[in-house]
């Protein structure tokens, strides 16, 4: 959209360390007119027309205002300072994609209050910006956004948005920005261009340009989040400051019924509780360190199965009852919608949103969110705690798109917590490096160890595929075959349940068929990610109707079933790293009946991923060991 | 085995300098590693239903037509689409048409240029012909919406392709629910008079005959947007209306 720039000057309004012009943009400028003509009593206003696209206009804006020697300092006569104004707009007309056409028609006007008053004739009551301020705080919306949140509060006609986002514009509640920016870092002689998603963070390659119906010429759009609505040049993003704490509106019962150390009535095994107690512990002295710019991070390193979501409730109790906000941000909408019901039990008083693709809460405001992770780019600095479950998944790992939403979501003051079974390799690095603060929680809830991957060497699949017609191959495979029979015979016998890992999904129909053939007395199935009836087939896993159920990396979390022996075929793939081989491994031995699950890494080369992966359980197992963690100690580590 | 960083980001930034963002799939972004006109990989390509029979002459309908025997009054000569409008299609244009992800403009013109050039081969006229392309105009509370008219995208593209002037001929009056719900009633009494012509872009048009006019469209499902723009050009003009739209 198009918007008016203009300057006041402060000699006139009274604000002493003020010494220059102030710029501002206007998307709707009776606000204006009342704000400095009548509340401010100013004389007169410097208006520039033509309206400027979005883009254009804020970039002017921030650069005239920091600028105060140059161009905003008042000289003897007006003229001049305006055509020094107009210059220097012209000068860099290029780096704030401004229309050869549109520069030729600019002016300044100087606007007198007798001018402008009878357009005046709105009034925003108190209640009103209250309501607004309470649904936009720590909130970034695209125009259509804040129109939908404004809207479904008090509805006049099309330009009452403007009005608003105005209002709290000029009011200083929000701050307006456009949805792309010209990057900050290069200096403005400088010709080459980079701009960059203010809302995504996407850079240079996720832009695209075109013809723009809104600001009538050449304009870009960000690729990455278009998913999530449009981000234009000249389209604003409305960014609502959040008041600096929320200490309010708690019931007193709430405060008094929480005990700093006591967490007893969340059933927390000894290991959870001590690793609850060192991320408070973290989280309590983390307020105390006056910080500006970064918020802090925690890694809670917990290994498959020791319960991560229990330790999350002590932890989001403490901060609710200091009147912060939280988020909890998962990778799947199906464990958001899982996770509701438990937390509201959890705290009946509290207000729970849950946001994700089609949530009917979209915009509603509340003390505790759960979100699917790219919920998290329509926040703004809004939380002081945000929870990130499974950091190394799909889609958050490996995502700068999502990183950088998590990052804003945050407030600067605020905290992040990682919660994940396998870190990724950059965050194991800093833990090395004593870098970042963390806990580990090296066993399970049921204080078992962990069962650890026994090596079995096996010809490749692809060899093993194709070599079913030839002769040689044919007597090879007949001998090495045995070994996997063997041990899923084994497997079966103790009557437990086979869950083999392929890394392609092409191998998963052979392999089915093969294994149905040796045994036919068993049910035998495979899943992939292409697979249309795979939401049934995990549903009969989960009841152990499928006996042996052959898979990729997709049910490498989340599914879980008692008394399951894990088959890692290829395992020497490059597409099984360290992280998806420990992942893989933890599917073994959840269960309290039955902790000792066999893991088997079926590959032709001993890799680094494997051995790694050996080693991080085994470390995991010793650490549990040496703090007596484990239920028998000294017994059941391998 | 995995070739090592070192090489694979040499082998990456060799690869950004002759591939640029125009030689991934415009749908499913893969790097492509032929030339393609459509600028699609081949599993994305597999799956256009392209339209190679026509069983209706008068829409190019690739099933029996109920609709244009249904219809009192036709105003349009003949109608080409170049695709099915199947699942994968509706879902292709509600990227384009509501997510907004306009990259995909070059493929819908290639696409329609399909449909286009069968309405040639149907008509055995020259390209020079045809004299106008123009397009289905969006009411204004909709294109401020979308901020774009999917069809005059389509139309001027086309016209870019083949030089023929592309002229706004017509104007949307009434502000009609999408088409895309209600039954073929509905839609029929809906449309009617909901166009104009407009009366500025008419004193341009060189009336000399033969007058030929392609009027391009995104999606034809009842005929009744297309047929009621066609009303209106030739009950003011002395021409012949043909559609060309790119899904049917």
């Amino acid at each position: 959209m198009k918007v008016i720039l203009y300057a006041v000057h402060p000699k006139i309004h009274h604000i002493a360390e003020q010494v220059g012009w102030r710029w501002y943009i206007s998307l709707n400028m009776k606000v204006d007119y009342q704000y400095w003509f009548k509340k401010m009593k100013l004389p007169y206003i410097v208006l520039l027309h033509p309206p400027l696209p979005l883009g254009a206009a804020l970039t002017y804006c921030k650069v005239f205002n920091s600028n105060h020697d140059a161009y905003t300092r008042m000289s003897q006569n007006l003229k001049q300072v305006q055509l020094k104004w107009i210059q220097f707009m012209y000068q860099h007309r290029k780096k704030v994609r401004l229309n050869e056409k549109v520069y030729k028609q600019l002016y300044f006007e100087t606007i007198q209050p007798y001018q402008v008053l009878g357009e005046i004739d709105f009034q925003i009551t108190t209640s009103i910006e209250r309501k607004w301020m309470h649904s936009i705080q720590g909130r970034g919306l695209l125009q259509s956004e804040f129109i939908q949140v404004i809207q479904s509060e008090d509805y006049m006609n099309d330009s009452w948005w403007t009005l608003a986002a105005q209002y709290l514009y000029i009011t200083g509640k929000v701050q307006i920005n456009s949805g792309i920016t010209v990057c900050a870092q290069q200096s403005l002689l400088q010709q080459k261009q980079e701009y960059i998603c203010n809302r995504c963070g996407s850079g240079q390659d996720a832009m695209y340009e075109n013809k723009c119906l809104y600001c009538g010429q050449d304009c870009i759009y960000c690729e990455k989040c278009i998913t999530m609505g449009k981000s234009r040049y000249c389209t604003p993003l409305i960014q609502g400051i959040k008041k600096a704490s929320l200490q309010t509106a708690l019931q007193p019962s709430v405060h008094s019924s929480y005990k700093v150390n006591d967490f007893s009535h969340w059933n927390l095994s000894e290991p959870q509780t001590e690793a609850v107690r060192s991320a408070l512990t973290f989280l309590r002295e983390s307020t105390q360190i006056n910080r500006i710019d970064e918020p802090l991070c925690y890694l809670i390193w917990a290994v498959t199965g020791a319960g991560k979501t229990e330790m999350i409730f002590p932890l989001i109790e403490h901060e609710i009852t200091l009147g912060r906000q939280v988020m909890l941000a998962t990778p799947r909408k199906d464990v958001v919608l899982e996770l509701q019901p438990r937390l509201q039990k959890a705290f009946p008083h509290l207000q729970v949103v849950t946001l994700y693709g089609g949530s009917t809460q979209k915009w509603e405001e509340g003390d505790l969110f759960i979100a699917t992770t790219h919920q998290l780019i329509r926040f703004w600095q809004k939380f002081d705690l945000v929870i990130i479950d499974e950091l190394d998944a799909f889609p958050y790992h490996n995502n700068a798109m999502l990183q950088y939403a998590a990052k804003k979501a945050c407030k600067k003051q605020g905290r992040y917590l990682f919660l994940s079974a396998t870190p990724p390799s950059q965050l194991i690095k800093e833990i090395k490096r004593d870098r970042l603060p963390h806990v580990k929680v090296p066993v399970r809830y049921h204080r078992n160890p962990l069962p650890v991957p026994q090596r079995v060497s096996f010809p490749s699949l692809t060899h093993l595929l194709k070599s079913e017609q030839s002769f040689l191959g044919d007597f090879n495979r007949l001998r090495k075959e045995k070994v996997l029979i063997h041990r899923i015979k084994d497997t079966l016998n103790r009557s437990g349940i086979c869950f083999i890992f392929l890394p392609k999904i092409k191998y998963i129909s052979p392999i089915v068929q093969f294994l149905s053939s040796k045994f036919k007395h068993v049910n035998v199935q495979g899943v992939s990610s292409i697979d249309k009836e795979r939401e049934q087939k995990v549903q009969a896993f989960r009841k152990r109707e499928i006996h042996i159920l052959i898979t990729t990396t997709i049910l490498e979390r989340g599914v879980t079933v008692p008394n399951t022996d894990v088959y890692i075929m290829d395992a020497d793939s490059n597409l099984f790293d360290e992280a998806a081989l420990v992942q893989m491994a933890g599917r073994a031995g959840r269960s309290a009946q039955y902790p000792n699950g066999k893991v088997y890494f079926f590959s032709k080369e001993k890799t680094k991923h494997q051995v790694e992966a050996i080693k991080q359980i085994k470390e995991m197992n010793a650490l549990a060991d040496k703090k007596g963690y484990l239920k028998n100690a000294g017994e059941g580590v391998n | 085995m995995k070739e090592p960083a070192l090489i694979k980001n040499h082998i990456q930034f060799l690869r950004s300098l002759f591939l640029t963002n125009e030689t991934k799939c415009v749908i499913c972004s893969m790097n492509l590693k032929t030339y393609s006109a459509l600028r699609l990989c081949k599993t994305c390509t597999d799956v256009i239903p392209w339209i190679n029979k026509t069983i209706c002459p008068k829409c190019g309908r690739f099933e029996v037509c109920y609709d244009c025997v249904r219809r009192s009054a036709v105003y349009f000569v003949y109608n080409r689409s170049a695709v099915e409008y199947n699942d994968t299609m509706r879902e292709w244009l509600a990227l384009y048409k509501y997510r907004g992800n306009e990259r995909m403009l070059n493929l819908f013109i290639e696409m329609i240029d399909y449909a286009y050039q069968m309405l040639l081969t149907k008509l055995e006229i020259q390209v020079n012909h045809v004299g106008y392309l123009t397009y289905v105009p969006l009411s204004e509370q909709r294109l401020q919406e979308r901020g774009f008219n999917q069809a005059e995208q389509f139309a001027r593209g086309l016209g870019r392709k083949y030089k023929i002037p592309v002229i706004s001929l017509l104007d949307r009056t009434k502000h009609t629910e999408k088409q895309s719900v209600g039954s073929w009633s509905e839609r029929f009494s809906n449309i009617q008079g909901a166009f104009t012509l407009n009366k500025m872009v008419v004193q341009r048009v060189n009336k000399k005959p033969p007058l030929n006019i392609i009027i391009i469209d995104d999606v034809y499902t009842t005929g009744s947007t297309l047929n009621e723009c066609a009303r209106v050009i030739t009950s003011f003009l002395p021409a012949k209306v043909y559609g060309v739209t790119w899904a049917r």
